[in-house]
Parts: C-alpha cells; structure tokens; sequence
C-alpha cells in the first residue's frame, strides 16, 4: 500500500476549517487616554474573514501599589488545543522582528515584553506555526483556539492561567504591532503565529494569526 | 503569590579585565544576549567585615564594605570562581566565602554578600527581573538578606508585602514618584528598618536589600536601581512549511502541490484497488 510521505504533507490545506475571528480584544489601559485619543487601528483585512474593529476602552487611572508575580515561563500548555510545549525567552532582531526558535516545537517568550505574573502589560507568546524542516509547530492549532480556553503557563519560580478571549487575523502588512505589544495596558497574553495563505516562493504565511487571553479571575463573565 | 527563593548559585561569573579597576569607575553598561555578555552588581550585607572580592583568581573588589552596592559590572557570559577575603589577606589566604555561579548571556544577576536568618556569612545570588515595567509604573523589588525574622514591608502605613523571610524576595508594581517604605517584624507596624524614601522614576525597577543584625541592632536597607525597555517587534514571521495555509498555496509551485497532493491520493486509490480493499 502506498504509504503517505511526510505525514501531513499529502491531504491537508484543503480540508482545514476557514479561520474566524472572534471576542473581544482586552485593551484597558492603565493610564488616562492621551488626548487627541489615538486613531484606532486599520480594521483587519478581509482575508481574515468576519472581524470586527479591535474595540479599545480606556480611561482606567493608575491604580496605586500592586503585588507583582511576575516569573520566567519555560512552559505553556493549551489543553483544548492539545497545546504542550517548552518556552524560552526570545528577543527583537535587528529588523524589528521577534527571533523565534527555530524549533517550531518550542514557544518563543518576548523576555522584553512582559512577564506572566505580572499586573499589568503585555505578555508575548510566538512560535513557529511550522517549518520546512520539520513539520507542525507547537502553534499549529492556533487558529481554532476557542473563546474560553484556558492557557497554562508555568516556570521555576510561579504560574499563572488564562483564558481565551478573543481571535484575530492580520495581514502580515496590517499587524498592528503598536496595539498588540504595548504595555501600559492590563495584564494580558498573546500567542502568535502564522496562517493565511502560503507563498512558496517565499515560503512565507501572508497572515498573522493573535489569539488574546486574560489572568483567570479578570475574564469577562460572558467568557470564562 | 508565590515567595521566591534564592535561586540556587548562578554558575560562572566570567571574569573580565575590566573588573580589576575599582567597580565604581567601570561603565554600567547593559547586557544583551546578543553581544554574549551579563550584568552583575554586587551587594556588601555583612556588618563590620570589609572584604576584597575576587573574581577567577584576579582581585575585583578591594576594601569592599558594609553598604556598599557595586555599578552593574558587565561580563561575558559562562562561569567564574568568586572568592570572598577579609580585606588586606594575600590572595593565598582562605577565602570566607566562595561561589561558582554561570551566567547566560544576556542575565542581569546580583550577588549579595550577606547573613542568612541566624546570622551567618553567605553569598546569595538573585536573577533581577528584566521583563517590562510599563510607563508611569516603576517595579520594586524587596529581597529579604538579613539577620532577622520574616518582615512585613509598608507604605502608607499598611503592609504591602507580608511575610517576606530570608533569603526570599517579593515585587511590586508601583505608580511612579516617590515612596517611603519601612520594614516591619512580620505582623507588626514598628519599624525596625526605614523609613526609607525611594524616588521611583517611570519604568524602572529599584531593589531594596534588607541587611545587618536585628540581634546586633545594626538592620538597614540599601537599594540599586536599573531601568530600560526592549522595543517592541513590528512582525512576527512564524512559519515555513505551508502546512497551515488557507489553501493550496500561491505563487511558483502552488499548483504544482496541489497536483502532487492529488497524485499521492490517486496512487493510494490505485494500490486499494489493487488489493482489493474497496475506496471508502
């Protein structure tokens, strides 16, 4: 019997699920809005399928002494995704982009971002949907990641959990990176990866895929 | 929340030549993973000892004394001999207190000379934390490096930090501005430390060290302080193998993939025919 070469390789783009976005960005800012408040961000392209502008609540005033957890995450866990993978820390190259592992396998953690643990701020989650080398990345389920998934991360010295409250697609030109990676913000998390379509010439995704979560505990009622 | 412990040593301190100057002239310079270096302060804990510190057999540190925090002092990363003298001692002398620690390239480290809870002489590493601290926010971290009981750290009158005992740490993420802060025996709202006033400015971390005696009536407090952001990442390209795409694929090849996918199919329909198995 003739045998599928490279495991996924033979029967795949076809038969996945369209991405849809869905929920609502957490955004709450830690400081007054500065005023004339900021333009909102270009509504995600249309490839992205039924998204609706990121919503942005702001206004929230610096709210005084805070505990801070903040750890170094070596692990995340997304069980509804079956989502089990080592973090390291990564950092910004020269040109601006998140230097990932080049194992898809392991998650990228932007050491410069925030930490988990941490009050407030953005913690950055990103790895490799796949690679050529080696197949399906750690990411590879991202883009169905369901509202209310709970995402574990844990270190040597804490962990924390959060869950899942919104998904977006950008078009890699559209990444609205200000918004996403900003710090002055209520503690959240982001995983991020690749999807969209493929261009094999450059081996390059077109697309950004972001998934958002909060700390358990600061998820909005209507997704725990 | 969770209270940290020291973190067991930090292998290799690498031992530059920079060191043998007195460490208030060297540069405080940053460390970047990429540039394959780490950034260590040292913290002088131990009442009434002045020491010479020595770092891979090399004299760092000359006359060190109680209170005194280094500049951050950059070294290449990996691991280094740290030997702790009674200052004025010959190099062949016994050291009081010695450490191995490793540092990976891009760790900003301190290591604090200093008693632990029932008084004796040790050196204790802590990883600083480098994550972000967002503007008009300042980080503080309190790393408990006394003679002493768990302490109650507070401001404004109330704890804000619990049951903090040697050798661990807690943090706080604080408005910017000024802070005073006192040290407390945990459950109490006596001082036996402060206050002391801490000038915090936006985005940055300040350590405060409790160390001394509360037996030898000698309990103080002294700080560093650090400050810097990574920028943020304007793209994020996280996948080569066109395993997730939308679709067959665009560009050179694509519908050659395609073609190659429906190839692989066929054969397999073939080779069940042939068996005998039936297609679906």
């Amino acid at each position: 019997m003739l045998l599928v070469v490279a495991g996924t390789a033979a029967v795949r783009a076809d038969h996945r699920p369209a991405f849809t976005a869905a929920g609502t960005v957490p955004s709450v800012s830690v400081t007054p809005a500065p005023t004339p408040p900021e333009a909102a961000p270009p509504a995600p392209a249309a490839a992205s399928g039924r998204a609706t502008p990121v919503p942005r609540r702001t206004g929230l005033a610096v709210t005084g002494i805070r505990p801070d957890a903040s750890f170094v995450p070596d692990r995340v866990r997304v069980p509804a995704l079956g989502v089990d993978a080592q973090a390291v820390r990564v950092s910004v190259g020269g040109s601006g982009a998140l230097t990932l592992p080049g194992d898809p396998r392991t998650i990228g953690w932007w050491g410069a971002g925030a930490a988990p643990g941490a009050p407030l701020g953005t913690v950055v989650l990103a790895g490799h949907v796949d690679s050529e080398q080696q197949g399906a990345g750690a990411l590879f389920p991202l883009a169905r990641a369901p509202l209310g998934a709970r995402v574990q991360v844990s270190g040597r010295d804490g962990d924390a959990t959060y869950v899942v409250q919104a998904r977006r697609r950008f078009a890699k030109g559209d990444l609205p990176w200000r918004d996403l990676f900003r710090q002055d913000v209520e503690a959240r998390l982001l995983l991020v990866t690749c999807g969209g379509d493929f261009d094999r010439a450059t081996r390059h995704y077109t697309d950004n895929v972001v998934v958002y979560a909060v700390p358990l505990g600061a998820a909005a009622p209507e997704v725990r | 929340m969770r209270t940290r412990p020291a973190h067991r040593l930090i292998t290799r301190l690498a031992m530059a030549l920079t060191l043998a100057v007195p460490a208030a002239a060297v540069a405080a310079t940053s460390a970047t993973a990429a540039d394959g270096n780490a950034t260590v302060t040292v913290v002088h804990g131990i009442p009434d000892t002045a020491v010479d510190v020595y770092v891979d057999g090399s004299k760092a540190l000359s006359g060190f004394t109680f209170k005194t925090v280094t500049a951050p002092i950059s070294l290449p990363a990996g691991r280094h001999a740290v030997a702790v003298r009674k200052a004025g001692d010959p190099a062949s002398a016994a050291p009081i207190l010695s450490a191995d620690p490793s540092l990976p390239a891009g760790a900003n480290a301190t290591v604090v000379a200093n008693l632990t809870a029932d008084g004796k002489p040790t050196l204790t590493p802590f990883v600083n934390p480098s994550s972000s601290v967002p503007d008009g926010m300042a980080r503080v971290v309190v790393r408990h490096t006394a003679a002493a009981p768990a302490v109650d750290v507070l401001a404004g009158g109330k704890a804000v930090i619990s049951g903090l005992g040697n050798p661990n740490e807690k943090m706080l993420m604080v408005p910017a501005g000024s802070l005073s802060v006192s040290v407390a025996a945990a459950g109490t709202t006596t001082p036996v430390i402060g206050p002391v006033p801490l000038d915090l400015a936006s985005g940055s971390t300040t350590i405060v060290y409790a160390v001394g005696s509360l037996a030898d009536k000698n309990l103080t407090a002294v700080a560093q302080t650090y400050s810097g952001s990574g920028r943020a990442p304007s793209s994020v390209n996280a996948g080569s193998g066109g395993l997730a795409a939308d679709s067959g694929g665009v560009g050179p090849g694509a519908g050659l993939a395609g073609f190659a996918g429906a190839a692989l199919l066929l054969g397999f329909g073939l080779s069940l025919r042939r068996s005998g198995a039936s297609l679906r």
